[in-house]
């Protein structure tokens, strides 16, 4: 089973689209895939139609009073499952926040989907808290949708330097251009030249589009209802990205080398 | 779970007026409408059923085809894959996946041949709720059943399947109770499989290399030998066209399995049937198994072709790539053979005359002192000696005994089974497969390290005659080579491991098994016979 969580510290640059569609693109390979909500507002459960709200919230979940298979929803999609959100989502922290190994909280609770799933998407909320550092404990990569503008990009920096100085290098990097507009110039600079530090950004990049904004009224995956419009293909080739960057694995991560580069 | 997930559509009820009547009960909407060619697919033995599997491919107007792998009792617990059309034939063929994963320990390295099909007119409806979120499906069919001609057979057979969707139990809870309440329809439990081959004049489960006799100890042995050598006849004619048409390797194995058998039989049940008739089918047997011999090697190197890749060191893997074809093409060569050998006149008057002698009634009066015994006794004695002989001989062996020891106690320990497995039927059910078990992990040790064996001197052989058509690099030379020493290696091991394994045969526990089965039955036997 692999864990990619679509994670950014910044909101708004596109971490439910990219969980949601790379997890129908990945489900209609025939692979076993599971949504996790994980951020409170409940974006990823409104595209599923599926009602944000677990039984018993994420206490019992996260005591482990309550199975996470049990609360486990269908989506309208064959093998794409979602885990819906909750409210309660929003103490987290606080939940996580107690004995000796506070960081390794979702570990356990992930464990029992280990034969029931070939990938976890988990859909973040935007912050880097003790919720973010069990999330790089459990993911195998970190999908980072990242804005090209300079602040966005500053962001992406302090992750990398949070990264490297908290030993999280287990976790891959993943983080790629999302919501890029050609028509703006700092876009087109930042695309065609991106900081050194950031070699290791995928290639692929996700335009702005309208298409991708209507899945808030399509309620349902890009690829359903425009799998011709570019972002669409653009997904596709993200998937396929990601999917050589997790089999190469063993090689050494090429962000490993620290920069000193400023944004 | 408590509701049913099939129904069958009763006759006044079309699939567009169940539709109609659903659409305005619930918030339902046509998903897919589409008619499909579906077929189902089975190994020649039936593994896929066997193992409460159901496998059916639909076929799609374009050139794809779907893969269905469900569960007999759960029909939702199903694996898809999507795969070429007619492309299925063994695992390899298949995409990697739930599916293929699956049916990876089911079918092994037999073939999949189509055992039934099916027309269907599929409609798949979508249960909604307040969000027009799916909550459940309703998968509805209209089956024209084919017969092994392609033609239509029967009636229509309609059905209607619950799919539920996971997290909303109670959805498909109310779905099913509108389906048998409002609408009449009945729970159906039989998979549509069953009715398919019907159709096309089959029986699931109709072929089994089982002995699966039912005998009398009380029997005339020669009427009871009769019996299972009749059904090993069986076997090896049942298997014969696989051989021929080159289907997978198993038809082979299972063909030569039966013919040992026979062997076996004929060699163990001493003066039951007439010597002339004994020795003429003895020798008949022999010559059967020596021509399928050459075939089976080689299909036993191919199958073991992947073990032997991961056991050469990696920089050498690549050299192993000539070893493959030219096994390949000795298969070809050993397979056109074979199948001369079962056209020609003496292969088919052996079978017919061994037909013939098989279905003779047993004479009244005969001169061979055991025919007219009962065949537990007989069956005691022989199995009772046999024991002893591969315990005695077990006990003998130490670290400077001849390879050759092990394989005589290996050929003993054979003849011990398969007189179990004939017989097993007169003795209690259950007590045969203890003792089968035992002998097993014998067998297994004796098997491999024989096999390793005679795999490391063939493989330098081959490496050899490899050489000698010019077709070697010295990388083919190096690769086989590591192999071979790797195989020399395992044998070792395997020999360490025998000990072991021998003491666990000969303990004590087994020792009375034996004792009790198969020696003081006998004995009770001969003290009542004696007064």
């Amino acid at each position: 089973m692999k864990v990619l969580a679509s994670y950014n510290i910044k909101g708004g640059v596109g971490k439910t689209s990219t969980a949601v569609n790379l997890g129908y693109l990945a489900a209609c390979e025939g692979a076993r895939v599971l949504v996790w909500d994980l951020d409170p507002q409940g974006a990823a459960s409104f595209y599923f139609r599926v009602k944000p709200k677990i039984k018993g919230g994420s206490k019992r979940l996260l005591r482990r009073k309550r199975q996470l298979l049990e609360v486990i929803k269908g989506t309208d999609y064959r093998n794409l499952d979602l885990l819906p959100a909750d409210f309660s989502n929003r103490h987290l922290e606080l939940l996580l926040d107690h004995g000796k190994k506070r960081r390794r909280g979702l570990r356990k609770v992930m464990k029992p989907l280990r034969d029931h799933y070939d990938y976890v998407l988990i859909d973040c909320a935007p912050s880097i808290s003790l919720v973010s550092e069990n999330v790089f404990d459990v993911s195998d990569a970190l999908l980072v949708p990242t804005i090209p503008t300079t602040l966005s990009l500053r962001t992406l920096n302090t992750l990398i330097d949070f990264r490297l100085k908290h030993g999280l290098t287990d976790v891959q990097l993943l983080p790629f251009f999302s919501m890029v507009d050609r028509r703006k110039n700092l876009h087109r600079l930042i695309l065609e030249r991106p900081p050194k530090k950031l070699s290791f950004m995928l290639k692929t990049f996700i335009p702005f589009a309208s298409e991708v904004e209507k899945m808030g009224v399509r309620r349902a995956p890009l690829a359903t209802y425009a799998g011709h419009s570019h972002a669409a293909i653009a997904f596709e080739q993200l998937w396929t990205e990601v999917k050589s960057c997790l089999t190469k694995r063993h090689n050494k991560p090429p962000w490993a080398a620290k920069s000193n580069e400023n944004f | 779970m408590s509701w049913a997930c099939q129904y069958s559509i009763p006759s006044n009820l079309s699939v567009g007026g169940l539709t109609q009547r659903l659409q305005r009960l619930v918030a339902c909407r046509i998903d897919t409408q589409q008619s499909t060619k579906r077929t189902f697919y089975d190994t020649y033995d039936w593994r896929v059923y066997a193992s409460g599997h159901a496998l059916e491919e639909q076929c799609m107007n374009n050139n794809t085809a779907t893969l269905h792998l469900r569960s007999l009792n759960e029909p939702n617990a199903q694996a898809v894959a999507t795969t070429s059309r007619n492309s299925l034939r063994f695992l390899q063929d298949l995409p990697t996946g739930a599916v293929r994963r699956q049916l990876a320990s089911i079918i092994e390295m037999r073939a999949l041949l189509p055992v039934a099909s099916m027309r269907s007119r599929m409609t798949s409806l979508r249960l909604l709720d307040n969000n027009q979120k799916t909550v459940a499906y309703l998968e509805l069919e209209e089956n024209h059943m084919l017969n092994a001609a392609g033609h239509t057979q029967g009636e229509a057979i309609r059905r209607a399947c619950l799919v539920p969707v996971r997290g909303y139990a109670t959805s498909a809870r109310r779905l099913s109770r509108l389906l048998t309440k409002d609408l009449g329809l009945e729970p159906a439990d039989a998979d549509p499989l069953i009715a398919a081959v019907a159709a096309s004049g089959r029986r699931p489960g109709d072929y089994s290399s089982k002995l699966d006799l039912h005998l009398d100890p009380s029997m005339r042995a020669d009427a009871a030998s009769k019996i299972v050598l009749r059904r090993l006849l069986d076997i090896m004619q049942a298997n014969e066209h696989g051989i021929r048409n080159n289907i997978d390797t198993e038809f082979l194995h299972e063909f030569r399995v039966a013919v040992r058998r026979t062997r076996s039989a004929l060699m163990q049940l001493k003066n039951v049937f007439p010597d002339r008739s004994q020795n003429r089918y003895r020798r008949g047997f022999q010559w059967l198994q020596q021509i399928t011999g050459p075939a089976r090697d080689t299909d036993v190197y191919l199958l073991k072709f992947a073990d032997y890749h991961a056991l050469v060191a990696p920089p050498l893997r690549s050299g192993l790539a000539p070893l493959r074809n030219f096994l390949q093409q000795r298969r070809n060569i050993q397979y056109r053979r074979l199948t001369s050998g079962l056209d020609s006149a003496r292969y088919n008057k052996l079978i017919a005359d061994w037909r013939a002698f098989l279905d003779q009634p047993p004479p009244k009066r005969t001169t061979p002192k055991n025919a007219t015994r009962p065949i537990g006794d007989v069956a005691n004695e022989r199995i009772w000696r046999l024991y002893r002989r591969a315990i005695k001989a077990g006990r003998t062996i130490d670290d400077n005994s001849p390879a050759q020891d092990l394989h005589e106690l290996r050929k003993t320990c054979k003849k011990l089974r398969y007189m179990l497995e004939c017989f097993h039927s007169i003795y209690p059910t259950g007590e045969i497969k203890k003792l089968i078990r035992a002998l097993k992990q014998l067998q297994d040790n004796l098997g491999d390290f024989n096999d390793l064996q005679v795999q490391s001197e063939v493989l330098q052989q081959f490496s050899k005659e490899i050489y000698a058509k010019g077709r070697a690099e010295p990388e083919t030379l190096m690769a086989i080579g590591n192999l071979v020493a790797t195989l020399r290696q395992q044998r070792e091991l395997e020999r360490q491991a025998f000990y072991g394994r021998y003491e666990k045969f000969a303990r004590p526990v087994v020792a009375a098994h034996f004792r009790r089965l198969f020696h003081d039955a006998a004995e009770g036997a001969t003290n009542n016979q004696a007064p």
